[in-house]
């Protein structure tokens, strides 16, 4: 025993490398219909389809409205316009191609500066392209930057992304008559649950999240395709199966990041920052309510994580959402923090180039101090604990190294983050044991990937004293427990970790109570030990399996739900490094090492939290130097299939070392903090300040473009 | 020279994982979905564009993309899916090394990538790091940044060449 902290290889995997795991386009049910979506080829027009067999449109699925399904009137390019159903996926593509779609074409606009003008609305029902507008301001940010040593000014694009999960969107649904059973790719069966009840004003749903291939956070929100899917069931005799193609996904789905921010910063000739003004601006895309609320969200995450781990005394920053005809943007790994993260570490690596100062040092002389946590950042956020000085520290050596084997072309960079995660505002665990002993642990989180089962299973095991195989690990089906909230904001293992630990405890408790009465002894005259009750003064011991049995016949329920409330996100921070080589005739960028330090409080599973940061490490570096969702003129994706997006493969990928230190503990109960986003949320500045450094030119937009280096 | 219609469907046969199968199909047919409809769903798809290799199978000794297949393309072959790997419910090195070295997150991938760590291991028993990455370079993850993959790849094939398959839990 004694799992918490070990690398316990993986309950997941005995199923999915035998291929027997079942994601959502492995159920098949009789009868079933294959459903497909008719897309709009128009960033912004009015609509018309011909309504003909097998074929429905908004009017069907939302009677009056533009979403999720366009009725009339259309606002991105792949907005879904109408639905076809057939017997099977070839008979459906077939069936999309008679559709007759009238379009009248709608002036449109693809800039979100040029948005804000207002002077070209993105949908006639809005009254303003801004969705958001928000002002954040500490100490006296112009009075500051007034008497700064020196001011910088300049703008960054962090530019649009898609997640791109290797595993589709897809959904499965059925209505029995009475209720109606959902399937669907998605990160969290009772979130979803939640949306198409409200949709559809109908409670009788249950829903299952099967296996999902990745999500990346866009899998969080409810997509047009899954109300259409859930809203056509409940009026037609057969079940419905949908399944994008990837290009579809890649034109209507998992866009993200696109912000830009115009900066202006003063700093003291010895580096340290002493204010900070500028304007985010996130684009939101089309007005789909679900995505907006999602992405408005994580524009406010952005504008109050920008002063990063520094103490930043005077501050201003107006954020601002803004929608254009273009995909609806939604969470993407790191959801608003990578941004935040990306826009003041370059901005430091900036200034540390300015005055030809080390970036540790720079960094050093800008970091809130250990005794100043916790620490509230001015703009809502507090910092729990941690120690950021140490961490630099820690990192110096490494970085110094990393220098010394930087031969010529080869250039060293880094980057810090602090991050926020753990979300509340609760999650769910329910711990049972059978009447033959069996433990069954199940989550109200949603994992997809992540590995939380795993863990699930250690913290179980560790509290009941039991091996980790007597534990089975449950989720993702709105039957099975009380309720849930999901798997994004790296919250599982914190949240879902310390809801299960607390119902584990629980259901300790009450496997005493009965083998208290087993042997007719108190309590507290009983010591557990090892999966054994044992009476601490006669001796006398029952196993575990046995107060499990006698529990039932004494009407003790063994059956534990825990509602664990959460009301402040953790902050887990670190610093990291890598060594990029830049061919500086081709301009082809390559990342040779990368190194992190992390701090995440207590890790649960040194092996999944190494997991998590190499596989956010390398999205991170994508972005720096792969991947840009873009567009034509026309307001056509350019990028809608996994070779024009730049998606990298093992060749562009390095060797990525992880290390960690236990120094700022959360005040959950499993003491960690989330590692889900933070690879994600440090690469990217880490590659580009490495390349900005060795270019010698200010770098200002992404991917790091052949041409734009030569 | 057999010719068929459009919408005539044609009978193939083909071996898959060491058994005999028959199956009925349009010519239009890709062999992912066929084999998917035959119940081999741990061939996944993830693209429609060929390249992401998580539909990756082994056909006549070579590692194919049967996305990119047809299924009436494949009559008279041999095919191996994940699934024919585990012998007698024990794991096949590779299934066992993917799992040792936590070289899987969401496993998505995860079939295609270990047939063609399969291919890549009869053609080169002892790769090198570059040529693993280099082979694997037609299989897509998008959770695991690949490292983890190519030291599953590694430990698979000194299992293999040294004949050794520890017991693992099963
Ligand atoms: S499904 Fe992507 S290559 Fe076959
Ligand atoms: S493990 Fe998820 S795509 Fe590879």
């Amino acid at each position: 025993m004694g799992y918490i902290g070990k690398p316990i290889k993986r309950i997941e995997d005995p199923r999915l490398i035998r291929g027997r795991g079942t994601y959502v386009d492995d159920i098949e049910l009789p009868g079933i219909k294959f459903v497909a979506f008719v897309r709009s080829t128009k960033p912004h027009a009015k609509v018309r389809v011909k309504k003909t067999q097998g074929v429905f449109t908004g009017e069907d699925v939302n009677p009056g409205s533009d979403f999720p399904i366009a009725s009339k009137e259309t606002t991105y390019v792949g907005q879904p316009v109408a639905v076809v159903l057939a017997n099977d996926r070839y008979e459906a593509y077939d069936l999309l191609e008679s559709v007759e779609v009238e379009y009248e074409d709608l002036p449109y606009v693809l800039d979100p500066f040029d948005a804000m003008k207002n002077e070209v609305k993105v949908y006639t029902g809005l009254s303003s392209n801004i969705y958001l507008e928000k002002n954040f301001v500490k100490g006296s940010p112009e009075l500051a930057m007034d008497k700064a040593d020196f001011v910088l000014e300049g703008e960054l694009v962090n530019q649009r992304l898609i997640a791109s999960p290797l595993e589709t969107r897809g959904a499965v649904a059925y209505f029995d008559g009475q209720r109606l059973n959902f399937w669907s790719s998605t990160q969290s069966a009772h979130y979803l649950r939640r949306n198409l009840v409200n949709f559809l004003g109908f409670q009788n749903v249950r829903v299952v999240q099967p296996d999902v291939g990745g999500a990346f956070g866009s899998k969080i929100i409810t997509h047009p395709e899954e109300y259409a899917l859930a809203k056509l069931t409940m009026k037609l005799p057969y079940p419905l199966k949908w399944i994008p193609t990837r290009t579809e996904e890649m034109i209507s789905a998992g866009h993200g990041r696109d912000k830009r921010f115009k900066f202006k910063v003063g700093f003291t000739k010895e580096g340290k920052i002493v204010s900070l003004i500028g304007t985010i601006v996130g684009d939101l895309g089309a007005p789909y309510p679900d995505a907006n609320d999602d992405e408005s969200g994580n524009v406010l995450s952005t504008a109050r994580m920008i002063l990063g781990p520094y103490d930043i005394p005077n501050a201003s920053i107006i954020a601002f959402a803004v929608h254009t005809n273009k995909t609806p943007t939604t969470s993407y790994r790191g959801a608003g923090r990578p941004e935040a993260t990306y826009f003041i570490e370059r901005i430091v690596n900036m200034i540390s180039n300015e005055l030809k100062l080390d970036p540790i040092e720079v960094r050093l002389r800008n970091v809130v101090r250990p005794n100043q946590m916790p620490y509230d950042n001015g703009f809502g956020i507090v910092y729990d604990s941690g120690d950021y000085v140490k961490i630099l520290e820690d990192a110096k050596p490494i970085y110094e190294e990393l220098k010394k084997e930087a031969g010529e072309n080869y250039c060293v960079g880094l980057a810090m983050y602090v991050e926020i995660t753990g979300f509340g505002p609760w999650e769910v665990a329910r711990v049972l044991a059978k009447s033959d002993g069996k433990i069954i642990a199940i989550t109200g989180s949603g994992p997809h990937g992540q590995g939380d089962g795993t863990a699930f299973a250690q913290i179980v095991a560790d509290v009941l004293q039991v091996p980790i195989e007597d534990v089975e690990v449950r989720w993702g089906d709105t039957d099975v427990i009380e309720d849930g909230i999901g798997t994004w904001g790296s919250r599982t293992v914190t949240v879902g970790g310390s809801a299960m630990l607390e119902a584990s405890k629980e259901l300790k408790r009450r496997i005493l109570e009965s083998a208290g009465k087993m042997l007719n002894a108190d309590v507290e005259e009983l010591e557990y030990n090892d999966g054994k009750i044992v009476h601490k003064v006669t001796k006398k011991e029952v196993s575990l399996v046995d107060a499990i049995k006698f529990a039932y016949r004494a009407g003790i329920s063994l059956d534990v739900t825990y509602v664990y409330p959460v009301s402040k996100p953790t902050s887990p921070y670190g610093v990291h490094m890598a060594l990029v080589k830049v061919d500086k005739e081709t301009g082809e960028v390559k990342v040779v090492k990368y190194i992190g330090i992390d701090d995440v409080g207590a890790v649960i599973n040194p092996m999944l939290a190494e997991g998590q940061i190499r596989g956010g490490v390398m999205q991170g570096i994508a972005q720096a130097i792969y991947e840009s969702a873009r567009f034509s003129e026309e307001g056509v994706l350019l990028t809608s299939n996994l070779s024009d997006y730049g998606f990298p493969t093992a060749v562009e990928s390095p060797r990525i070392e992880w290390k960690y230190v236990e120094r700022g503990f959360s005040n959950h109960p499993t003491k960690s903090k989330g590692i889900g986003e933070a690879g994600a949320v440090v690469a990217t500045p880490v590659i580009v300040n490495a390349v900005e450094n060795c270019v010698g030119k200010r770098i200002a937009s992404m991917p790091s473009s052949l041409g734009e280096l030569v | 020279m057999k010719v068929y219609e459009k919408d005539q469907k044609v009978k193939i046969h083909f071996k898959v994982n060491g058994q005999d199968v028959e199956y009925e199909t349009e010519p239009r047919k890709l062999l992912v979905h066929a084999l998917r409809e035959l119940g081999f769903t741990g061939v996944h798809i993830g693209c429609d564009t060929s390249n992401c290799g998580a539909c990756t199978v082994i056909m006549n000794g070579k590692s194919v993309k049967s996305c990119t297949v047809l299924a009436v393309e494949a009559d008279g072959s041999e095919i191996l899916t994940v699934e024919g790997l585990a012998k007698d419910g024990k794991l096949h090195p590779i299934q066992e090394a993917f799992w040792e070295k936590h070289a899987l997150q969401c496993g998505y991938c995860t079939p295609g990538m270990i047939m063609e760590a399969y291919w890549l291991l009869k053609e080169k028993p002892d790769p090198t790091e570059e040529e693993i990455r280099e082979g694997i370079s037609g299989n897509l993850c998008r959770c695991t940044g690949y490292q983890n993959i190519v030291e599953a790849v590694k430990l698979a094939s000194q299992k293999l060449r040294l004949g050794q398959t520890p017991y693992q839990r099963q």
